[in-house]
Parts: C-alpha cells; sequence; structure tokens
C-alpha cells in the first residue's frame, strides 16, 4: 500500500524532516507512526498526500510513485486517501451530514450515491441520531467521529489520521479508537501518527517510531516505547 | 460539466457576491465606470476618424474670389479653372447668393444676421470638383495664385490638423486605458480574494478529499466573470445613453458636423466593452487565485 525507498526531505530553510527512510507498509495494515514532536512525522503523511515532494528517494502509495505523478492527477490520488487531522476541520456553517456529504459532492458523485453512503458511514461512525446536528452543537468526540465519516466516505484504500485523539479526553479517544478499528477490519489500511502512549500500548499494533528524521524502531505489535 | 455542477458553481458564486456586497458593488462601480470612460475614447476617437474621412472624401475645392472683381474677372477665373485637369465641374456662388444660403441656414437664430446691419461680408466663390481626389491639392495651389482669388478652402487641409489631434487622443486614451486596466484588475482580484479567504477552510478541505483545481476554481472565476459583466452591462447601458444624447444635442445646434450614427455603432462599441470587463473579472479572479489559493 505505502512504500517509501531512500526518502529524504530537507526543507528550503536547510532542517532535514527525514533522512534517508526506507518503509513498507501493507494493503489492511494499521501502523502506529510515534516519535517526538518535529521528528518528521507530519512530513511522513504530507508526502503520502503530494502537500510536499521529497528531496530524494521515491514514495509509492497504491503501486503509484507520488513523486512523479502530474499535477493534475494529484486529485485522484487523494481520492484513495482519507485524512483526520487533529482540529478535525469541519465546515462550521454545514450539519453532519452535510459536512460527510461535501466530500462527495465535490468529487462529483451521483446524488443518489451521497445520499446512501452517507447514511452508511454515519451510522458506521455512531452517529445517525446526529445526522442534523451543526459542529458547534458535537462533543469533540462527535466531531471527531464526522471527520472520519467524512475521510471514509469515498471508500479510501488508506485511511491517515494525523494526531486524532490530540483533542480528546482518554474515554472518548478508546472510543475513537474503536472505530478506527472497526474499519481497518473493512480492509482499508490505518496509519496513525499519534502521541497517545495509552492508545498505542493498548492496540497492539505494528509501530514505526521516527526521531531525528530516521525510523529507530519498527515492530509488530509494538508499544509506544522501545521496551526491549 | 454536470447540469448540478454548474448549479453549484453558480449558487457558490452568487453566494460569494451577497456575502461581500460591497465589495462586489465596489468593484462593479469601478468597471462601469472605467469601462464608461474607455468607451467614450472608443467613440471620440471613431467620430474623428469618420469625420476625417468624411473630409478626405470631398473633392472639391471653394474658391473665394476677392471683393472688388469685376464680372469679366470672374467669367474668366470660370473659364481658366474648367480648363484646369481632372476637373469634374465649377459651379458659380455670388455673395447675394452665399448670403441666402447662410441665411437659410441661421433661421433658427435670426438674432445672429441682425449684427452684421445688412452689409454683406461673404465673398463670391467657385465650387470646383475633381474626378481625381489627388488633384484636389495640387489644383488648390496652382489657384491660389490667381490674382482674382483672395484664397482657397479644401477638407484635406482640416484632416491632417485633424490626425494631429487624434493623435493625442489615441496615446492619451491607451495610457488612459492601460491604468483604468490596472485599476478594474486590482479590485476585482481584490473582491475575490476577500471571498478565497472566506472559503480557505472549504478549500483546504476540497483539496484533502480529492476535489480537481477546476472544480475548486470555477466558482472564483464565474463570480469574477459575474462582476465584469454586470459591470460592462451598466457601462453599455449609460454610454448608449450618452452617445445618443450627444448625437441628438449636436445634430440639433452643429448640423453640419458629421457624426457617427447611434446604431450599429453602439451595438460593435458594446459588445467589444462587454467582453473587455469579462476578460477583466476572469483576470481578476485568476490573480486571486493563482496568489492566494496555490491549488
Amino acid at each position: 500500500m505505502i512504500e517509501l525507498k531512500n526518502v529524504s526531505k530537507v526543507y528550503d530553510n536547510g532542517s532535514i524532516a527525514l533522512d534517508h527512510v526506507s518503509l513498507h507498509i501493507g494493503k489492511g495494515e494499521f501502523v502506529f507512526v510515534v516519535g517526538a514532536s518535529g521528528a518528521g512525522k507530519s512530513t511522513l503523511i504530507k508526502l503520502l498526500s503530494y502537500e510536499e515532494l521529497p528531496s530524494r528517494g521515491s514514495v509509492f502509495v497504491n503501486g503509484i510513485e507520488v513523486n512523479k505523478l502530474a499535477k493534475n492527477r494529484v486529485p485522484y490520488l487523494r481520492r484513495k486517501m482519507g485524512i483526520v487531522f487533529q482540529d478535525f476541520r469541519l465546515l462550521p456553517n454545514k450539519t453532519a451530514q452535510e459536512n460527510v456529504a461535501f466530500a462527495m459532492e465535490v468529487i462529483e458523485a451521483p446524488r443518489r450515491l451521497i445520499r446512501r453512503r452517507v447514511r452508511d458511514v454515519l451510522d458506521l461512525v455512531g452517529l445517525v441520531g446526529k445526522a442534523d446536528a451543526l459542529p458547534k452543537n458535537l462533543s469533540g468526540g462527535e466531531q471527531q467521529r464526522v471527520a472520519i465519516a467524512r475521510a471514509i466516505v469515498n471508500r479510501p484504500l488508506l485511511l491517515i489520521a494525523d494526531e486524532p485523539t490530540g483533542n480528546l479526553d482518554p474515554e472518548t479517544s478508546r472510543d475513537i479508537m474503536e472505530v478506527f478499528k472497526k474499519i481497518n477490519h473493512m480492509g482499508t489500511t490505518v496509519l496513525m501518527v499519534t502521541h497517545d502512549k495509552t492508545l498505542v500500548d493498548m492496540m497492539n499494533k505494528r509501530v514505526i517510531e521516527i526521531d531525528g528524521g530516521k525510523v529507530v524502531r519498527d515492530e509488530q505489535k509494538g508499544g509506544y516505547d522501545d521496551e526491549n | 460539466m454536470k447540469i448540478r455542477t454548474m448549479r453549484y458553481y453558480m449558487a457558490e458564486a452568487i453566494q460569494s457576491f451577497w456575502r461581500n456586497r460591497f465589495m462586489s458593488i465596489a468593484s462593479i462601480a469601478t468597471v462601469a465606470l472605467s469601462l464608461f470612460i474607455l468607451g467614450i475614447f472608443l467613440t471620440l476617437v471613431a467620430n474623428l476618424d469618420y469625420f476625417a474621412e468624411n473630409l478626405e472624401s470631398q473633392v472639391e475645392i471653394t474658391v473665394y474670389l476677392k471683393d472688388d472683381v469685376t464680372q469679366k474677372d470672374i467669367d474668366s477665373v470660370g473659364r481658366r479653372l474648367s480648363a484646369l485637369p481632372d476637373v469634374k465641374s465649377v459651379s458659380f456662388t455670388d455673395k447675394d447668393q452665399a448670403m441666402d444660403i447662410l441665411k437659410d441656414r441661421m433661421k433658427d437664430q435670426p438674432g445672429i444676421l441682425d449684427a452684421l446691419d445688412g452689409k454683406n461680408p461673404l465673398p463670391s466663390s467657385y465650387e470646383v470638383t475633381f474626378t481625381e481626389p489627388e488633384a484636389v491639392r495640387r489644383t488648390a495651389d496652382i489657384v491660389a495664385d490667381y490674382p482674382e482669388v483672395e484664397g482657397t478652402h479644401y477638407g484635406q487641409e482640416i484632416i491632417e490638423q485633424l490626425f494631429q489631434i487624434t493623435r493625442i487622443i489615441r496615446w492619451g486614451g491607451i495610457a488612459l486605458i492601460i491604468f483604468l486596466t490596472l485599476a478594474m484588475l486590482f479590485i476585482i482580484s481584490n473582491t475575490i480574494r476577500l471571498t478565497v479567504f472566506a472559503r480557505r477552510k472549504e478549500i483546504a478541505i476540497m483539496k484533502y478529499v480529492g476535489a480537481t483545481n477546476w472544480f475548486i476554481r470555477w466558482p472564483f472565476l464565474l463570480e469574477g466573470l459575474l462582476l465584469g459583466f454586470i459591470g460592462g452591462v451598466l457601462a453599455d447601458l449609460a454610454l448608449c445613453q450618452f452617445y445618443g444624447f450627444v448625437v441628438t444635442a449636436v445634430h440639433q445646434s452643429l448640423a453640419f458636423l458629421p457624426m457617427v450614427s447611434v446604431y450599429p455603432f453602439m451595438y460593435r462599441t458594446a459588445a467589444i466593452l462587454l467582453v473587455i470587463s469579462m476578460i477583466i473579472g476572469a483576470l481578476g479572479s485568476t490573480i486571486s487565485l493563482k496568489r492566494y489559493m496555490k491549488v
């Protein structure tokens, strides 16, 4: 699903965000990316979605070499991935279901399909009763569920989550993780950047730790810290 | 493109228009005013050209005779004029006839001629027409040397001065047009920038979920086109009214001045202005999109 070959990223100001990183993430995997702030985690995500281009090396997503993609193909790459952010990024003047539908409308999906899919994903994230609520009337956890619903409504192969529980309390975070687990079970690859030690330890999934732009640990069924 | 998508674009454009209605109105006013001024220049230049063309096509000289000439001199001049090459016709107007013509032309303002106190200051004259326009100047030079002749008058003399004026107006017009175009671009791109800013969250989300760049751009382009179009229509309406009024006024007081008739000239000018307005609208939004959206 994701393959990085000897990828380095040096920003214009000279700071090295990634330093010769190679890694492979298979279809259907659930992977945590951990590391201190500024370790290069966000850069990794940006390389996958063509927000940034690598200075060296190649990035593959679903067999496509992202760094060689023509600019006008980028939107189609992004349709294959859903992205969830720490700050939810919902449109405040749209209801929960309008926020989700928006993601389909802007890629010109047929109206009937939109209606059906929106209902399905709201059901999946457990928000059917709140479909007509505006974001300001939803709790943080509920808002993040809307954001997740929006990220998966176009049936992406890859779900990227950048600190999705960063603004949520521990209990809500656990509920949100259940949603991600469910989505992963349905076959979507999940790549989650997080600082939340408890969650990582609880989930017992593959953990990739980045420090100073290098992969310093990559273990299956790992914990947040290197326990060995 | 789907109809639903087009409806979406239109709805977005109109909504933005309304949300920034003060800036929108300021943009429209700027476009309308600028294009109106531009239109006046186009009209002015067209009329000067028309006037020049009119004079050029007059293959005719008026030869004014001195006041003290005898009938014998008059006849002699007439014979010599007829003998010149390329002359088509020679016709004589004596000073009394000239007065009658003037009286007839001034019949709306009888007071003016009272000032003459019954005297007739008008000279007798010959009207000479030619078969070749090139013969006009040559003949005028020859005839001016006749001892009986006071002076000659022909259209091409004025044309040269007219061209000078037209040239000045053209260059002034071009400078003004550049300035006005920049003003229009500036205000439209600023208006669109506000819209882009108001929608930056939506734009970011649209990009993340894979909306194409054109899908994101269209509503802004439409908004720019709309601002330009409305401004253009207003300018057109104002210009048609204005020019219609001017032509009527000129016909009433300066009937001899040739003017380009209002239609179809105004159709063409209006179309030009409208096209310019929309190009500027689209260009103005493109500038904003390039600088502030990075799609």
